[in-house]
C-alpha cells in the first residue's frame, strides 16, 4: 500500500511488516555476508584509484538515479514501497553480484578444462554470465515475493522489481569494469573511466541488466499473480519462457557475434550494439506498455464507483489516468497558487488513486476502510479549497 | 530454505564440476618452431595472439586472459647486456615515460644464461606491467616480451617460467 494515513489502521490488507518475515532476516544474513566481499572490494578500489573510484560513483549516480526514478514511476497507479525498491537494488548490487561472481569464476574454470582456450576466451562470458547472474538475480525476486506477497499484485510489479534488481547489479558491476579500465590505463585513469562510462552506460546501458532482469521479473509476476486464474503448467511455461528470454538476451549481448562489426569505428560499434540489444529492448518496452495498459484498465474499473462523486470528479479522473496530465496540472497549480497548494494537490491525487487500491481490497463499496479513505480525500480537497 | 539451498547448491555444484575436471586439459599445446631451430611450447591455456600482436615470421605471439607474450629469434653476435640495451632503447620509442627496474640473471632453455628486466610506464601500446627476457647463444638472440594490465603479470609468471624453461634453443 502506498502511505495512506488510514490503510493499516483500518485493517485493509497491507503487507505484513518486513521485519516479521523470515525471508527478510534471510535477506539480512545474506546481505551481511555479501557486504563483506563487496565492501572490501570497494575499499580496495578506493585505496588504489581514489580519483577514478569517486568519478565512477558520481557518473553512475548521475545516470542510475534518473533511470531508477523512471522505472519507479512507471507504475503510476501503485508505486512500489521504497523499502522494497531498496531491497531490490541492494539484492542486485550486493547479494546477486557476490554469488554470481563466485559461481562465474568456478564455472569459467570448469569451461577452461573442457573447452579450447580460444573458445573460452571468446564465448566464456556468454555461457557463464547469463546462467549464474540471471539465476541469482531471479532468486531476489523469489525472496522479495516471500517477504511481501501483497506487493506482487500485477505484472508491472514484477517488471519493476526485476528492473531494479538489474539496476543495482549493473551499477556495482560497472564500478568493477571502470576500475579494471583504470588499472589498465597506465596512468590515464580518469580518461579510462570516462571511456568505459561512454561504452557501458551511454552506448549500451539500456541493454544491460535492467533489461535482462526486467524480462525475468515480468515472467515471475505472471507466475505468482495468475495463481487461481491460469493452470500451473501455463504459469510455469510462461515463467520459463521469460526466464529463457532473459538468459537469451544476456547471452546474445555477451557473445562475440558481430564482433567484427563492433571492432571497427564508432559508427559500426554503435550499429553492432543496436543490432544485439534493440530487439530485446523493444520486446521489453512492448511488455511494459502492455502491463501499463492493463493497470490503466484495472484502475478505471476499480474507480468506476467513485467517478462523478465528491471524491473524484469526471475531470479529475481524466487527469488521474495520465501521468503527463497529472504533472501538467501540478505545474499549473504551483504557478497559480504556490508550492503549498501543489503539495496538497499532489497528496490529494495520490489518495484519490489509493481509492482504487481500496476498492480492490474490500468486498463492499461501503466498507469502513473505504469510507475513511474517502474522508481523507474530502479533507485534502477542503484544505486545497481553503487555500484559494 | 529451498531458495537458500538453490543459491548455495548451485554454487557448490559448479565448484564440484570445476574440481572434477581440473585434471583434464582441453588444450593440446603444440610446440612451434619460430625459426633457427628455436621451439616454443605454449603453456596450458595459451593460444595465438597473431591477430592482436603480429611479430612477423621469426616470432610467435601468445595470449591468455588478457596477457600477451611474444617470442622472437634473430641473428645476433653481441652479448646479453647489449641485446637488452638495444631492446629497451627500441621500446622507449613506444613510451611517453618508461621506468625500467634493474635487470637480473635468468636461465632460458634450462641452462642458457639470459637477462630479465621488468618495465612500466605510459604507453598506448603496452600494458601497465611488462617483462623483457633476452638470451644470446650460438650467434642468435632470443627475446621474450610480456605485457599485461596491473596485477595480471604476476598471475602468469608460472606459465612464463615454464615456457622459458621448455624453450628449445640449438647449441
Amino acid at each position: 500500500m502506498n502511505g495512506s494515513a488510514s490503510d493499516t489502521s483500518l485493517g485493509v490488507t497491507a503487507s505484513p511488516r518486513l521485519t516479521h518475515q523470515f525471508a527478510f532476516w534471510l535477506f539480512i544474513m545474506l546481505l551481511a555476508g555479501s557486504m563483506m566481499v563487496v565492501g572490501l572490494e570497494q575499499m580496495a578500489y578506493l585505496g588504489l584509484y581514489p580519483g577514478a573510484w569517486l568519478l565512477s560513483v558520481v557518473l553512475l549516480a548521475a545516470t542510475a538515479v534518473p533511470a531508477g526514478l523512471i522505472i519507479y514511476r512507471f507504475d503510476q497507479f501503485e508505486p512500489e514501497p521504497v523499502s522494497m525498491i531498496a531491497i531490490a537494488l541492494i539484492w542486485g548490487g550486493v547479494i546477486a553480484l557476490t554469488f554470481a561472481s563466485v559461481a562465474n569464476s568456478a564455472m569459467l574454470s570448469f569451461l577452461q578444462h573442457v573447452m579450447p582456450a580460444l573458445t573460452v576466451d571468446s564465448w566464456g562470458a556468454a555461457i557463464v554470465a547469463p546462467v549464474n547472474e540471471e539465476l541469482y538475480k531471479g532468486a531476489g525476486l523469489v525472496l522479495m515475493y516471500l517477504m511481501a506477497r501483497a506487493e506482487f499484485d500485477g505484472l508491472m510489479d514484477g517488471l519493476i522489481y526485476g528492473a531494479m534488481i538489474g539496476l543495482g547489479f549493473q551499477v556495482v558491476e560497472n564500478i568493477q569494469y571502470f576500475m579494471l579500465a583504470a588499472s589498465e590505463s597506465a596512468g590515464g585513469e580518469i580518461g579510462a573511466v570516462v571511456s568505459m562510462y561512454f561504452l557501458r552506460v551511454v552506448l549500451s546501458g539500456l541493454y544491460s541488466h535492467v533489461l535482462f532482469s526486467g524480462l525475468m521479473g515480468f515472467g515471475f509476476a505472471y507466475f505468482v499473480t495468475r495463481k487461481g486464474q491460469e493452470p500451473l503448467t501455463k504459469r510455469l511455461g510462461v515463467f520459463a519462457l521469460f526466464a529463457a528470454a532473459s538468459w537469451a538476451a544476456h547471452f546474445v549481448w555477451n557473445s562475440p557475434w558481430l564482433e567484427s562489426l563492433t571492432g571497427g569505428d564508432a559508427a559500426s560499434l554503435t550499429l553492432g550494439i543496436i543490432i544485439k540489444g534493440l530487439p530485446f529492448l523493444v520486446f521489453l518496452a512492448i511488455l511494459a506498455m502492455f502491463a501499463r495498459r492493463r493497470e490503466g484498465k484495472a484502475f478505471a474499473r476499480l474507480m468506476a464507483g467513485e467517478v462523478g462523486t465528491d471524491t473524484v470528479t469526471k475531470e479529475e479522473f481524466q487527469i488521474l489516468r495520465s501521468g503527463r496530465r497529472r504533472r501538467r496540472m501540478l505545474r499549473q497549480v504551483r504557478s497559480a497558487r504556490g508550492p503549498v497548494a501543489r503539495a496538497i494537490l499532489k497528496r490529494l491525487m495520490r489518495e484519490q488513486m489509493n481509492l482504487a487500491l481500496f476498492h480492490g481490497k474490500v468486498e463492499s463499496a461501503d466498507h469502513p476502510a473505504l469510507e475513511a479513505q474517502r474522508n481523507v480525500v474530502r479533507g485534502l480537497r477542503a484544505q486545497l479549497n481553503a487555500l484559494s | 530454505m529451498i531458495l537458500v539451498a538453490v543459491m548455495f547448491g548451485w554454487m557448490i555444484l559448479v565448484f564440484i564440476l570445476a574440481a572434477a575436471v581440473a585434471p583434464l586439459d582441453a588444450n593440446i599445446e603444440v610446440p612451434v618452431d619460430i625459426g633457427k631451430g628455436v621451439i616454443v611450447t605454449p603453456a596450458d591455456g595459451w593460444y595465438s595472439a597473431e591477430k592482436v600482436w603480429d611479430v612477423g615470421s621469426g616470432g610467435l605471439s601468445l595470449q591468455k586472459s588478457g596477457v600477451y607474450v611474444a617470442f622472437v629469434v634473430e641473428d645476433y653476435s653481441g652479448s646479453n647486456d647489449e641485446l637488452l640495451s638495444e631492446q629497451l632503447a627500441a621500446l622507449e620509442e613506444d613510451f611517453q615515460s618508461l621506468r625500467i627496474l634493474p635487470a637480473g640473471p635468468i636461465l632460458v632453455a634450462r641452462d642458457v644464461p639470459g637477462l630479465v628486466a621488468l618495465f612500466s610506464g605510459t604507453s598506448k601500446y603496452w600494458g601497465s606491467e611488462n617483462e623483457l627476457v633476452v638470451a644470446t647463444t650460438g650467434g642468435m638472440g632470443v627475446v621474450m616480451l610480456a605485457t599485461a594490465s596491473k596485477g595480471q603479470l604476476d598471475q602468469v609468471q608460472g606459465d612464463i617460467k615454464t615456457m622459458l624453461d621448455t624453450l628449445v634453443v640449438p647449441r
